[in-house]
């Protein structure tokens, strides 16, 4: 063997050696991300912090006002707009009350189910690693506290990217940013001051105005049963957007068809919704957009398929198309 | 209506106005009756003054949202259209006037890659005998039963992902806050399709159904 030939074997060791250190890399890389998401999750629901927070979507700007206090097994919660109308909505052992500014008649729709910053399931971020590829950055300063990096960067064209920056020492979400799949942001949502503990003044936890000007939410939630075997897709008919697994399904069949399934990655979630086309209430036939959320929809013979999700479009209109085709055939 | 406010609409039907003064006009028509009338009297005007074998089609507020929108996108504070503006509401009387006239040669294509989204029809009374070629204009913002169901159907999905534990980082933040009127262009078919402000999602008086 000849020097020359040396090196090439010498190289060729080297690559073979550090084949399955790069694979522990991206596997750890996963593990890690899935460490700081959990103590997010924690973090939100167990720690006391206030602050306020910029949301951003294109040209709008919201800023809000979020007081969150456990006290024992009761989460005290408070979000209240500091611009714009008048949106103020509280969360305590009694319920949950609102007061959306402008609004002549107040909803009872229980739209606020839950926390601001919900919990994250463990199992769906197992699921989601197929679709998403989670990575562990650097650190960075905000709202005065030092935050790491966490991205999740979707592997196709049919979901969308998040970047999340949680403070080094508790976990707590300190920025948010929702991309598109051209990695161009859709959303952001970043604290520009945080308290924690002890510096939370409870005090905040009172609104000033008026007990009357509130309305008492529903915490109802719509009836949805597992599907009968775990991540089947039997229900779904071929062409649905990659990864997509049926979550939940209703179906209803009293004076019109209706059924409901959501669809999940692990992160993302898409509801269909199939209905008799001559039933009221549908949406324009093609797609729709509010700020980050979309919907599709279209008809075929007896139905009517709507898609909704904070997806791409591409995603509502793949599946909404791949349902109208089952529907088609089925008729 | 006073005199700013067709003012305001005339300048949005040539492209005239900022981004920010056609997002409050077109939020305004949105529950406004008589301005959406207005708005499609205008149109239904234009489609009299048009020329026989012109191209020109009438531009639904979708087009001419969507221009306002690339105009924000790209940082321009100046009009992308600088033509003859027309039906300015000067005096009472001026619609009237330039009917009469009829020598104004109107081209206004605001978006020449998109055919318009068909919504509420209406008949063009064209006495000249000139087959339209135009869709009619409607204000889709204003489309009180499409946003109700919209509504309903955004509420049960957000039920739905919070019970199987899929609601996202943020929740129900991007809902409580404001959104901007927003397009989205069907590859497909090269047409827009339904513009609905989110505001309206957190009043839904409805219950969501079983």
């Amino acid at each position: 063997m000849n020097l020359r030939s040396g090196k090439v074997v010498l190289a060729l060791s080297l690559l073979l050696l550090s084949l399955p250190m790069a694979l522990t890399v991206r596997a750890d890389s996963f593990d890690d991300a899935q460490d700081w998401l959990q103590r997010m999750s924690v973090a939100m629901q167990e720690l006391d912090y206030q602050g306020t927070f910029v949301y951003v979507r294109g040209n709008d700007v919201e800023t809000m006002r979020l007081t969150h206090v456990r006290v024992g097994d009761v989460v005290h919660e408070r979000m209240v707009a500091i611009s714009g109308p008048q949106r103020e909505i509280m969360r305590d052992e009694t319920g949950v009350r609102a007061i959306l500014g402008g609004q002549s008649q107040p909803t009872q729709d229980p739209m606020f189910t839950g926390a601001v910053f919900p919990d994250i399931s463990l199992a769906a971020l197992s699921k989601a690693q197929e679709r998403y590829l989670f990575e562990v950055g650097g650190v960075g300063r905000i709202a005065g506290h030092q935050g790491r990096k966490i991205s999740i960067i979707p592997r196709d064209q049919y979901r969308f990217g998040y970047e999340l920056w949680l403070e080094q020492e508790t976990g707590l979400l300190l920025r948010w940013v929702l991309y598109d799949t051209d990695r161009s942001a859709l959303a952001k949502l970043m604290f520009t001051d945080l308290a924690t503990g002890t510096s939370v003044d409870h005090d905040d936890l009172q609104s000033d105005a008026p007990a009357q000007s509130f309305f008492a939410v529903q915490q109802a939630s719509p009836v949805l049963e597992k599907p009968a075997v775990t991540g089947a897709t039997s229900e779904a008919p071929e062409g649905i957007p990659p990864g997509f697994r049926l979550a939940a399904h209703s179906r209803v069949e009293k004076e019109a068809f209706f059924e409901h399934l959501v669809f999940s990655d692990g992160l993302a979630s898409v509801s269909i919704y199939l209905e008799s086309a001559t039933q009221p209430g549908g949406i324009t036939p093609g797609l729709t957009r509010m700020g980050t959320t979309s919907a599709w929809s279209g008809k075929a013979g007896s139905r009517r398929v709507t898609a909704v999700g904070e997806v791409p479009p591409l995603t509502l209109k793949t599946f909404g198309e791949a349902f109208l085709a089952g529907q088609e055939a089925g008729d | 209506m006073t005199k700013d406010t067709l003012e305001h609409l005339s300048c949005l039907m040539d492209g005239e106005l900022s981004a920010d003064a056609g997002r409050f006009v077109v939020r305004r028509a949105a529950s406004d009756d008589s301005l959406g009338e207005t708005w499609q009297r205008y149109h239904l005007i234009r489609d009299c003054l048009r020329r026989p074998g012109e191209t020109t089609r009438l531009a639904t507020l979708s087009i001419d949202l969507e221009q306002l929108d690339n105009e924000s996108t790209m940082g321009q504070s100046v009009p992308a259209h600088q033509g003859q503006r027309w039906l300015r509401p000067v005096a009472g009387s001026a619609i009237a006037a330039s009917v009469a006239a009829v020598a104004v040669a109107v081209t206004l294509n605001l978006n020449p890659a998109a055919t318009p989204t068909p919504t509420v029809p209406f008949a063009s009374p064209n006495s000249a005998g000139l087959a339209p070629v135009s869709q009619p204009a409607s204000f889709q913002a204003g489309n009180a039963v499409n946003q109700q169901s919209l509504n309903r159907y955004l509420l049960r999905h957000n039920q739905a992902a919070g019970a199987v534990g899929q609601q996202g980082f943020v929740s129900f933040i991007p809902i409580v806050a404001t959104a901007p009127v927003q397009l989205i262009e069907d590859e497909s078919t090269g047409t827009e399709e339904a513009v609905v402000p989110v505001e309206a999602v957190s009043v839904t008086p409805e219950k969501v159904q079983p």
